[in-house]
């Protein structure tokens, strides 16, 4: 017999409010690091396991008009973001969008050199691509609320 | 599409929630619903017209059929 609560709507509250918790810790760890110099990685990688882990069960247990309010705030999230990524590269190679100002904060929050650039620009899509679907998610939340 | 949802709730003194507990869906979903901004699927339209023991025909109806009725 399992011990899940057999109302969809439960089953998806406990999985999100499980996700919301590690996710905090995840952020107490992040800040702790920063902070102070602790060396979280391990903790971080066995915490993030479960997250993602409970993102999935979470995505299942969605009803269907909330999976189609996520893949269209992923949809317009990511095209919208892909159009910036599109629009920042040329800004950058026409000199249009100054560089130095990008380059110190990613320098600042992920590192310096080749590697830190190289870090920083694969982290730029993803964080943009969250950064629209929020948005999206935001107002489709503010509509249907 | 247009439906009778707010109605049907109506009469029966629920709230949006009582309904998305009888469906297990959020209360969100019933007012995407309810106020056209999402038309279900036809599992999730059988299952409003089985909480409401009604023809799925009684809850649903077509725009351009409803227009032509008015």
């Amino acid at each position: 017999m399992s011990v899940l609560p057999v109302s969809q709507n439960k089953r998806r509250a406990l999985y999100r409010n499980l996700m919301v918790g590690l996710i905090a810790i995840l952020g107490v760890l992040a800040f702790v690091s920063r902070s102070f110099g602790v060396e979280v990685h391990q903790g971080s990688s066995l915490i993030l396991l479960p997250v993602v882990a409970l993102a999935a069960l979470q995505f299942g247990a969605l009803d269907e008009v909330a999976k189609h309010a996520h893949y269209a705030a992923w949809y317009w999230g990511c095209l919208a973001a892909l159009v910036a990524i599109g629009a920042l590269a040329v800004g950058l190679s026409n000199g249009v969008v100054p560089f130095e100002p990008i380059a110190t904060q990613a320098a600042h929050w992920i590192g310096s050199g080749a590697e830190g650039g190289f870090v920083a620009g694969l982290l730029a899509a993803p964080i943009l691509m969250l950064a629209g679907y929020l948005v999206f998610s935001t107002i489709h939340w503010l509509r249907t609320r | 599409m247009r439906n009778r949802l707010k109605v049907l709730r109506a009469e029966r003194n629920w709230s949006q929630a009582d309904l998305a507990d009888k469906l297990d869906v959020s209360r969100q979903s019933v007012n995407a619903i309810e106020t056209g901004k999402y038309d279900p699927s036809l599992p999730l339209a059988f299952r409003i017209a089985k909480v409401f023991a009604l023809p799925i025909e009684q809850i649903f109806s077509d725009d351009e059929v409803a227009q032509a009725a008015e």
